[in-house]
């Protein structure tokens, strides 16, 4: 499904390079764990994944479905089915929550050559998967993530995700923020969502997360590259002796 | 005697007065109204067009930016339509003449025409003192019609009425309304102005907006002229005591505008409540000029005045708050914001706070930014193209001016209005 070939990137301003030659792959029905230190490099391969103009790519490719993509802008790759569930979601004044869902949906719909879909189809769509969040209606009146708590923003990412159906999922530390309760309404939310058609990448610095969803490949990324993969037992590892071990922490 | 330097008028200074003298004898009004129509034209025949040196016009230089002057528009039938909101009772002006009359008026309403009150002398038309009124002078001197309203307490619901402008063929059309808002009375005013794509026509407005004691106003305005039009405003409003005015103004049209609004609080416990959105694409260039008089204790102001501009467009804003000498506690606040979609776009701004009591909070605040890239990434990354992602921005920046207009029909349709300006500029 999703193939990164030697992948570096930059940000584009001032050509600092974050990403140094990543490889991975990721095949349909696959959980992908990315760990790592702050300032690895975790959010930004999400964000080149994603199509975000701050960076470059340098060298190497990202093939999805056998193709390149690095050429189609965010909205193409999330229409091809890419989602970026985001570490920190903003908030946008002015823009309706659901005036932006509605919108997202279509245009969506419309890349693929559907009709848009109907008004009250919409509503009850939204209605039964914020209810499964447990986004109250109260929430989806308001503008896009404006005044919302942390876990609250991260719900509504992972609402964002059960409504657009996308085919690669990625969860940029969609754990950190969320209380208890949130973590296992989310983590069952994304859950629901598992199918053999249907990819995750889980960006997460905590093996908790992965007791709810269990990834199937575990990656250490230190330093904008892949420096160790493993089974589910990597994370394990990691939450007791720390990066010490696949990290050179000293340098 | 000072030797003055001769200076070439350009053909618009020389076209005013000289449209003047060819309808003076046709514009209604007594001996005294034509006297005063007289020195208004006076001034643009001795003294010319502001320009960049009169202060007043820094960034809106109207000898270089008029061109050329039309006659006035000739008579047309009707050309007004439906309101924006059925509530209204629609008051009809086509080319600067009286073509609608509405059957009945909401309760509590007077209306009578400009041309009954001037030519019954029961108006006066301001004397302009020099080129920093030019819009005035404009009016005064061309003004052929107009409404004259006034308006009674009738109930708790507010009377809703509509001015409607509409210009056809071309020429130059001036209307000069007066709305009395008696003490306790309600009224939510649309003022609507709009003319032929394509056509170099030039159309003015003046509306003296009194409101009395305890009386509570709405006004919105929605100016959506050709895109080669000319259209100056004056907007004067005095406020009584414990009276309130919300202003909720969309700009669209036009290829030159300048809107002017003096805000007067007379009364104690006033509140002003002005927003204002100004939508300028290709080399339209559109003028908001404002002036805030606080002459009254705890009198409340808040100017909110948004500029979207793209391609070669020109955005100004000038305001001024001036507080007088014992107007205590007072509160005013005035922003201006812009949002520049191109890189040939520009915004001008002058905001000023002159202050001359001890215990007021007074502000003002101005931005000037593009599209925010993080904000478009979002929701590219959830699929929305960037064209439509773009006008869901925009559209969000300049909601805040009619959010909190009380009449849903008269909301929607003023969103509709800038849905349709953003989808014209995405289609180019
Ligand atoms: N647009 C940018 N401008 C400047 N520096 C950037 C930018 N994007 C990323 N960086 C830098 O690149 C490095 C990697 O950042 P990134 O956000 O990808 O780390 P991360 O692995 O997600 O960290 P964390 O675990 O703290 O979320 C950091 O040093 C960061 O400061
Ligand atoms: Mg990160």
């Amino acid at each position: 499904m999703l193939e990164i070939k030697n992948l570096h990137a930059r940000i584009a301003e001032d050509g600092t390079e974050i990403l140094n030659g990543i490889d991975l792959v990721v095949k349909p029905g696959e959980v992908h764990a990315i760990m790592g230190p702050n300032g690895s490099g975790k959010s930004t391969l999400s964000y080149v994944l994603s199509g975000k103009d701050d960076y470059e790519v340098t060298e190497g490719d990202i093939l999805f479905n056998g193709e390149s993509i690095l050429e189609l802008g965010p909205d193409e790759r999330a229409a091809a089915g890419f989602f970026l569930a985001f570490q920190y979601p903003i908030e946008i004044p002015g823009v309706a929550t659901m005036t932006f869902l509605k919108a997202a949906i279509n245009a969506q719909r419309k890349a693929r050559g559907e009709s848009e879909i109907t008004t009250p189809d919409f509503m009850r769509l939204v209605k039964e998967t914020s209810a499964k969040l447990n986004i109250s209606s109260d929430m989806l009146k308001r503008p896009l993530n404006v005044g919302f708590s942390g876990g609250e923003k991260k719900r509504n990412e992972i609402m964002q995700m059960a409504l657009l159906q996308p085919k690669l999922c990625i969860l940029d530390e969609t754990d950190s923020g969320l209380d208890i309760d949130a973590l296992k309404v989310v983590s069952e939310g994304v859950n629901a969502l598992r199918s053999p058609d249907r990819a995750f990448i889980v960006i997460t610095h905590y093996q908790r997360l992965l007791d709810h969803i269990v990834p199937d490949v575990v990656h250490v990324l230190s330093k904008g590259r892949i420096v160790k993969t493993g089974g589910p037992e990597l994370a394990l590892e990691l939450e007791k002796n720390g990066y010490a071990d696949f990290v050179d922490v000293a340098a | 005697m000072s030797a003055e330097p001769i200076r070439m008028k350009t053909p618009a200074e020389e076209g005013f007065p000289a449209v003047f003298d060819a309808a003076a004898a046709g514009l209604p009004g007594t001996p005294d109204i034509a006297a005063a129509r007289r020195a208004a034209i006076a001034l643009v025949r001795d003294e010319g067009l502001p320009h960049r040196r009169i202060e007043a016009y820094h960034y809106t230089d109207l000898r270089a930016l008029v061109r050329s002057v039309p006659p006035l528009a000739i008579f047309a039938a009707d050309a007004t339509g439906a309101a924006l909101t059925d509530a209204a009772t629609v008051i009809g002006f086509t080319n600067g003449r009286l073509t609608k009359t509405p059957e009945a008026l909401p309760a509590g309403v007077i209306l009578q025409s400009f041309v009954e009150a001037a030519s019954a002398g029961s108006i006066t038309l301001p004397t302009p003192a020099g080129l920093a009124d030019s819009v005035s002078s404009l009016n005064t001197a061309f003004a052929s019609d107009g409404a004259m309203l006034y308006v009674a307490p009738a109930g708790d619901a507010a009377a809703v009425i509509e001015l409607q402008s509409a210009v056809v063929g071309g020429g130059q059309a001036h209307l000069a309304h007066r709305v009395t808002v008696a003490a306790g009375a309600k009224l939510l005013l649309i003022d609507r102005t709009s003319g032929p794509a394509d056509t170099d026509y030039l159309a003015s407005g003046s509306l003296t907006l009194v409101v009395e004691d305890g009386a509570e106003v709405t006004l919105v305005r929605l100016q959506r002229e050709g895109d080669k039009a000319t259209r100056f405003d004056r907007l004067d409003i005095s406020l009584g005591e414990g009276s309130k005015i919300a202003l909720h103004s969309v700009s669209l049209g036009a290829k030159l505008w300048r809107f002017e609004i003096g805000l007067s609080i007379t009364g104690d416990d006033a509140e002003a409540q002005l927003f204002g959105a100004g939508l300028l694409q290709g080399r339209q260039h559109g003028d908001t000029t404002l002036f805030v008089d606080h002459a009254a204790l705890r009198g409340t102001s808040k100017e909110t005045f948004k500029s979207v501009a793209t391609d070669e467009a020109k955005a100004v804003f000038q305001g001024k708050i001036l507080v007088r000498p014992g107007a205590q506690k007072t509160d005013g606040k005035m922003m201006a914001n812009a949002l520049l979609l191109s890189e040939r776009a520009e915004f001008m701004t002058k905001p000023e706070l002159e202050i001359f009591a001890d215990d007021v909070a007074c502000g003002h605040g101005a931005t000037c930014g593009e599209i925010d890239e993080n904000h478009l990434f979002y929701l590219m990354a959830r699929g929305v193209p960037k064209p439509v992602a773009e006008q869901l921005l925009i559209a969000a920046f300049v909601e805040e001016v009619f959010d909190d207009v009380p009449d849903e029909a008269l909301k929607a349709a003023l969103a509709a209005e800038v849905d349709g300006w953003l989808a014209g500029r995405a289609a180019g």
